[in-house]
């Protein structure tokens, strides 16, 4: 049974964003594949609710330079990147840049990432939320908002007969780029392998004039698109399996829309009638109850104290850092530049 | 040894490249049946197929993107920029993204590629079609520039470009496309990025004038030269080949050997190469200079159409420069 049909490409209706866990927990029967998984997804935010709000309360302590959390967003992080095998790649723009911890990046190494310290896998070159790792292959999220969805197009395009996927995040305002349009032109005439996953917080309505919301925009580009309720992360799993499973088949690109909730008040605190974490939570309660979910918290609580500790103790990213892998090798106005103090 | 053009010496490194190493792609505006607004990949197409020479929509910001995630892959992508003016759309892509990627990615993700674009003026072009924009590429971080000056150079310096582990931007100069002519070897060679050509050499020590020129303009410094002797002054012509890494040493060594220097180049003169030139001549050899450096360059002007001649660093203006030069 198809279960949250991918549109054909023709603008989905705005009414309502798709969603599979109604108000008292209830999973619908179409979900039941996802819903199996309810306690994978569950951890999966957990994960990054957790981390993120460490690395907040690190920001605010002056410990690391900034942090681009996406709390209340999980769902989108982690419903899209739960519907990807293992062989399948991840572009992620900054904020979705937590989602190489589920996919087998350490907290200790995100967090010694976030400081910039001397065990920083990238030594200190750039900010936050910039880590990426060929191993849980996640690419660098881009320089410039939007930059990375071409870059998911050619690697999509250069994996198209191995079977695999490429999921390429994007914050609903990159919509409005010309790296967009590049992507989504070039994704549809080439027919490659990528699912895109926007992000819509809810104030995206400076970046869209067409009908179906950014959803819409798929269109133009002969491309399928869907529209999730962010929220709801058995939904957004449903969804991007879909779309991966046509792209997998050679059928091409989707654009997939999650409505998100963040907490736009400069608070940490997520609407509770929008919440990935606490939907997730009456899912599996209604289910049966996870008797894990403390312990689990607490674990992750204790990986990220002793991370954050760890990488308080570190000391710097060593000087030749900032010569090093500029080139492959360094050539010789970098190598006198390094040598003068 | 057979004799080409430059044309024919880029096409046969492409093919060569192409049959050696399965991973590269050709990509762009027209470069599969039609082979390419200049005709440098044709009958790639037809050998290739489309998976491998790859015509692509008219973006490039969008040509060099997707050739950057198919680098981040593992594929070696060669796109081609129709014209180097054209290539501003696609600025973002090489400064932000492909520049810096092996850096920002601590090695994990090198992104090899290599730009082909045609540069400079001489063709009737306009100032969108004529520009030579070398120096925004060099002085970002990460990337290596080279450009060719004869079809020798162009197919081993291809070659090189396209093994080199960097990125690389492939500048050809267009005005030379077909007018210029030489034997080239048949099958692989390279010629090494980080070495400059002693083009001529200089027997006459302090009496000599460098010249350093690159490009079509190399032609155009040969030309003075040959005038320059006629009035009794000899130059040493080095042709950088190679823009970026630099071959400092073979700069440094002739300029302390003649104590005299005339650079020469057809991008605007504020900021251009010849700047960056003139200021490593004067750390590295400053004792031993004559006379002070000089620059022929293009003005500070947008490209002209009907006077482009005027425009251009030609020979007429180079002569007055060396001879200056040579008798400060």
């Amino acid at each position: 049974m198809q279960v949250a049909a991918v549109s054909p490409p023709e603008p989905p209706s705005t009414d309502a964003f798709l969603r599979a866990v109604g108000d008292d927990g209830t999973v619908a029967p179409a979900f039941a594949a996802e819903a199996a998984r309810l306690v994978e997804l569950w951890r999966g935010v957990a994960r990054i609710r957790r981390t993120s709000q460490r690395l907040v309360a690190l920001q605010r302590e002056g410990k690391i330079g900034s942090h681009a959390s996406p709390i209340g967003e999980e769902g989108a992080l982690v419903g899209a990147v739960a519907a990807l095998a293992e062989g399948d790649w991840v572009f992620p723009s900054a904020r979705e840049a937590l989602v190489s911890t589920l996919r087998g990046v350490t907290a200790e190494a995100y967090v010694h990432h976030a400081f910039g310290d001397a065990r920083d896998p990238l030594e200190g070159r750039v900010p936050p939320d910039h880590l990426c790792s060929r191993a849980a292959r996640v690419a660098p999220p881009p320089g410039t908002l939007g930059g990375h969805l071409t870059h998911a197009v050619g690697c999509a395009w250069a994996m198209r007969n191995d079977g695999a996927v490429v999921l390429a995040f994007l914050d609903g305002a990159a919509a409005s780029t010309g790296h967009f349009h590049d992507a989504l032109n070039f994704a549809g005439v080439f027919r490659a392998p990528v699912v895109f996953v926007c992000r819509n917080d809810g104030r995206r309505e400076v970046d869209a004039a067409t009908e179906g919301g950014l959803a819409g925009k798929a269109v133009g580009y002969g491309l399928p698109s869907a529209q999730v309720d962010g929220s709801d992360a058995v939904a957004v799993l449903a969804v991007v399996s879909e779309a991966a499973s046509r792209a997998r088949r050679g059928e091409g690109a989707s654009l997939v829309e999650v409505l998100t909730s963040p907490p736009l008040d400069g608070t940490l605190d997520v609407p509770v009638d929008r919440d990935p974490l606490l939907t997730l939570e009456r899912a599996i309660d209604r289910a049966g109850g996870d008797p894990s979910r403390a312990k689990v918290l607490d674990e992750l609580d204790q990986e990220l104290a002793r991370a954050a500790a760890a990488a308080v103790g570190a000391g710097v990213a060593p000087r030749s850092s900032i010569f090093d892998n500029v080139y492959r090798e360094l050539p010789g106005h970098l190598r006198a530049q390094k040598g003068r103090p | 040894m057979p004799e080409m053009n430059m044309v024919q010496a880029i096409n046969d490194a492409l093919r060569l490249e192409m049959r050696r190493d399965a991973r590269m792609v050709v990509m762009g505006e027209d470069v599969g049946k039609v082979g390419g607004v200049f005709r440098v990949t044709q009958g790639l197409w037809d050998e290739f197929g489309d998976d491998r020479v790859i015509d692509t929509p008219l973006s490039e910001g969008g040509i060099l993107g997707t050739a950057i995630g198919m680098a981040l892959y593992g594929m070696l992508p060669v796109p081609e920029i129709q014209f180097a003016d054209f290539i501003y759309p696609g600025y973002d892509q090489i400064v932000s993204e492909l520049a810096k990627l092996r850096w920002r990615s601590g090695g994990e993700y090198p992104a090899k590629m290599v730009i082909r674009t045609p540069v400079g003026g001489g063709i009737r072009g306009g100032l969108y079609h004529s520009q030579s924009p070398e120096s925004l590429f060099i002085h970002v971080a990460g990337l290596k520039v080279v450009c060719p000056s004869t079809p020798h150079d162009a197919k081993g310096l291809l070659l090189a470009s396209l093994r080199d582990p960097d990125p690389v931007l492939f500048f050809e100069p267009k005005r030379i496309y077909r007018a210029s002519r030489g034997e080239v070897p048949e099958g692989d060679y390279t010629v090494d990025l980080s070495r400059a050509r002693v083009a001529r050499e200089a027997t006459s020590g302090r009496a000599a004038v460098t010249i350093l020129a690159w490009g079509a303009m190399l032609y155009e410094a040969v030309a003075a030269a040959d005038k320059a002797a006629e009035q009794g002054v000899e130059c040493e012509i080095i042709d950088l080949r190679t823009l970026w890494p630099l071959d400092l040493d073979t700069i440094i060594a002739s300029v302390k050997k003649t104590g005299r220097v005339v650079i020469v180049h057809e991008a605007a003169r504020t900021c251009g190469f010849g700047a960056e030139l003139v200021a490593l001549v004067n750390e590295h050899a400053f004792d031993h200079l004559e006379a002070p450096p000089a620059r022929v360059t293009g003005f500070d002007t947008p490209f002209p159409y009907t006077l482009e001649m005027e425009y251009l660093p030609l020979s007429h203006r180079i002569l007055p420069a060396v001879l200056e030069t040579a008798r400060y």
